[in-house]
């Protein structure tokens, strides 16, 4: 198993009531099917037009390498809100 | 030509003579620069010489709509100023929420510029095809809500909009701003130059009808459009802009203790979900805004009980986490005296967390301070010290002159001060961001997130840029600032513009059913030729590239903790993103642009 910190800033840090959890996930998890263990969890619909997006290790990753891109242990995972305007 | 959007008119005031002129704003110049920001520079480019002194009468103050401001649609709420900073030396363009601009439009106009000085402390009142020149030396020293008030009373206009400046203008504060009821024209000092002209408001009355095209595909238009903006910015309505404190700080990008760090371990108590438990009373909303991301606060109990504001983002970066304070309730003070004095929050925070600074590090002593021991953290000193500014008193009158006048007096700190061109930073840290770092660098007013282009979004979320790189900035930079070059031209607020089909590939028929004349395939064009056009400005006032970089502090301290940690960028580093910025504006390796209407040029070849 491999441990992958999750985090929460916006709008999923208030409907998480989270600011972080460590999820214990099977060694060859993509970050696409994390993506979507996190929309169940939690009805979202991240990578679906919704309006919350990820961050692997504090980078975004373009929709189409989700599903190439196989998780280390010790990754972090950034979940937020879509930011719009300063 | 157009048959509706515009009034074709704009009111010219001659304060000295207190007689005005109303003349009529020809088509091409609409047809070239929109309205708003465009037009306003287009008057300035052409009505202001390069050496005016911007507190002296030469200089205007320019306010202009746009083609959709005060229309039936979502958040036709704004206008534009162009004058000549006090602040920075050179060319502003800044925009205000409220209802002046709007109701300017309903009493006839597109514009009005104000020129001259009075011989008396006066305002404005404009009302019916009227305009009257009011006694205001009893208003003189009131505070922008009090101001407001009065002048209303005094026309027995209750429904009027009215702007005012406070106190802080009168007290040489050159970053003092113009309050448009609760929303003001907050950066660069236009207030300071309202006060040099001895104007202390100007009212503008309700009444009036402003036509449109097609009215009946504009009533189409409006619930889809509303609709849209609710839904996406559902975020805006619940949390205000002050939702990216902690993504800022997650990121390790935050504006913290002077920007000598990227991560706030105060942060938890600035951010939206602690601030909505124990401060927030509702959400508030510009003219016709259906998103209302205004977060009314205030202070329920200690000793700041009492104390009503609605702080933004910026407001809570600079007075909180430039300042390294993380009591809200001294947010909510701070940003509560700063309306009432009229100052720029974003200035204030960023001067007084400089100050800070310079203390601790012995560069101000209790000599210079008259007594007060400056420590980030202190939120009593800090508000103290916007007191003192507002008042023009002790050592605040030293730190209402603003970072250009302060490098001239005391360059032994220059190095701490953290502005572009004068202006002081927002609260993003650009070491975090490299595309901020441009945007602050090359922005037409100095360190400005909005004109200068907000990178953060297509940084963090598309997938298509990182934040890290140099490569594809300068692209980036430039289709930011050529969207919101025409953005504030149109009128409406930049977070409901993507509701209307306005973003970096427009779409829809919203300005063809206000106007009759079919924009948007120009748009980007005109956003451009927006930019050349304030370049253009800037070179003839003295801008060259050496007016482009950042502080040393950002070319040679890595951030020194938090996921941004050793991230720092070289000069060389900035010169990559910034010849790839010139070379795609087509300005000159001094930053110099070839002929201030070069996006007309262009447009017409191709
Ligand atoms: S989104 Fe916010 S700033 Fe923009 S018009 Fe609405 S309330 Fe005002």
């Amino acid at each position: 198993m491999i441990r992958v910190e999750v985090r929460f800033a916006g709008l999923p840090r208030t409907e998480t009531g989270l600011k972080a959890e460590t999820l214990e996930l099977a060694p060859d998890i993509t970050l696409e099917r994390l993506v979507e263990q996190l929309n169940r969890s939690y009805s979202w619909e991240i990578g679906r037009g919704g309006s919350h997006f990820v961050l692997l290790n504090q980078q975004s990753l373009r929709r189409e390498r989700w599903s190439e891109t196989r998780l280390q242990d010790g990754d972090s995972v950034l979940v937020i809100s879509a930011i719009a305007g300063g | 030509m157009f048959s509706g959007g515009y009034r074709g008119k704009l009111l010219r005031v001659d304060l000295a003579r207190e007689r005005h002129t109303i003349e009529p704003v020809p088509d091409t110049i609409l047809e070239q620069y929109l309205g708003g920001r465009g037009v306003a520079a287009h008057y300035y480019h052409e009505g202001m010489g390069s050496s005016v002194d911007p507190l002296s009468p030469a200089n205007k103050l320019i306010f202009f709509t746009g083609p959709l401001t005060g229309l039936p649609l979502p958040a036709t709420t704004k206008f534009q100023c162009a004058t000549r900073s006090p602040e920075t030396g050179i060319y502003l363009c800044t925009n205000s929420s409220g209802e002046v601009g709007p109701y300017l439009k309903r009493q006839g106009y597109d514009g009005l510029i104000i020129e001259g000085q009075a011989r008396r402390d006066l305002y404005l009142a404009l009302a019916d095809g009227q305009v009257e020149f009011r006694d205001a030396s009893d208003l003189v020293m009131l505070d922008t809500p009090a101001a407001i008030k009065a002048v209303r009373a005094d026309g027995e206009a209750p429904d009027a909009a009215v702007m005012a400046i406070g106190p802080a203008a009168y007290n040489d504060v050159r970053y003092a701003c113009i309050m448009v009821g609760d929303r003001s024209f907050g950066r660069g000092g236009a207030g300071r130059v309202m006060a040099a002209k001895r104007l202390k408001a100007v009212a503008v009355s309700s009444r009036g009808e402003i036509p449109v095209a097609n009215p009946a595909r504009i009533k189409e238009i409006l619930p889809a459009a509303a609709k849209n903006a609710r839904e996406t910015k559902r975020a805006h309505n619940l949390f205000g802009t002050n939702q990216y404190t902690e993504v800022m700080n997650e990121l390790g990008c935050y504006s913290v203790r002077n920007f000598t760090s990227g991560v706030f371990e105060g942060a938890a108590t600035l951010s939206k979900d602690y601030v909505t438990r124990h401060y927030k009373d509702r959400s508030s909303a510009c003219f016709r805004c259906p998103v209302a991301c205004a977060q009314v606060c205030s202070v329920r109990e200690g000793p700041l009980a009492g104390a009503v504001s609605d702080p933004e983002y910026e407001t809570v970066g600079t007075l909180g986490g430039v300042c390294g304070v993380s009591d809200f309730a001294a947010v909510i003070a701070g940003n509560q005296l700063c309306d009432e004095y009229g100052i720029d929050t974003m200035t204030v925070g960023c001067v007084i967390g400089y100050a800070m600074e310079c203390y601790e590090r012995g560069l101000f002593t209790r000599e210079d301070t008259g007594g007060l021991e400056l420590r980030f953290g202190d939120a009593a000193v800090m508000l103290e010290l916007i007191r003192q500014i507002g008042r023009g008193v002790g050592f605040g009158s030293l730190l209402g002159k603003g970072f250009r006048e302060l490098a001239r007096t005391h360059p032994a700190t220059a190095y701490y001060m953290m502005h572009v061109k004068g202006m002081a930073f927002a609260a993003y840290e650009p070491r975090g961001f490299y595309g901020m770092a441009l945007a602050y660098g090359t922005s037409s007013r100095g360190a400005c997130h909005n004109v200068g282009g907000w990178t953060i979004r297509d940084e963090l979320l598309t997938g298509e840029y990182d934040r890290f790189a140099l490569e594809g900035k300068g692209e980036l930079v430039k289709r930011l600032q050529d969207t919101r070059g025409y953005i504030d031209s149109l009128g409406i607020c930049t977070v409901v513009r993507s509701s209307m089909g306005f973003t970096d590939s427009p779409t829809g028929d919203v300005l063809l059913a206000a106007t009759g004349v079919d924009f948007t395939p120009r748009l980007m064009t005109i956003g451009e030729r927006v930019i050349d056009l304030e370049r253009t400005i800037l070179v003839r006032e003295g801008i060259t590239r050496k007016d482009d970089y950042l502080p040393d502090r950002i070319f040679t301290e890595p951030l020194p903790e938090g996921p941004a940690k050793g991230r720092m960028l070289t000069r060389e580093m900035y010169d990559v993103m910034l010849d790839e910025y010139y070379r795609l504006r087509r300005w000159d390796r001094r930053g110099v642009p070839a002929c201030p209407t070069e996006g007309a040029d262009r447009e017409a070849a191709g």
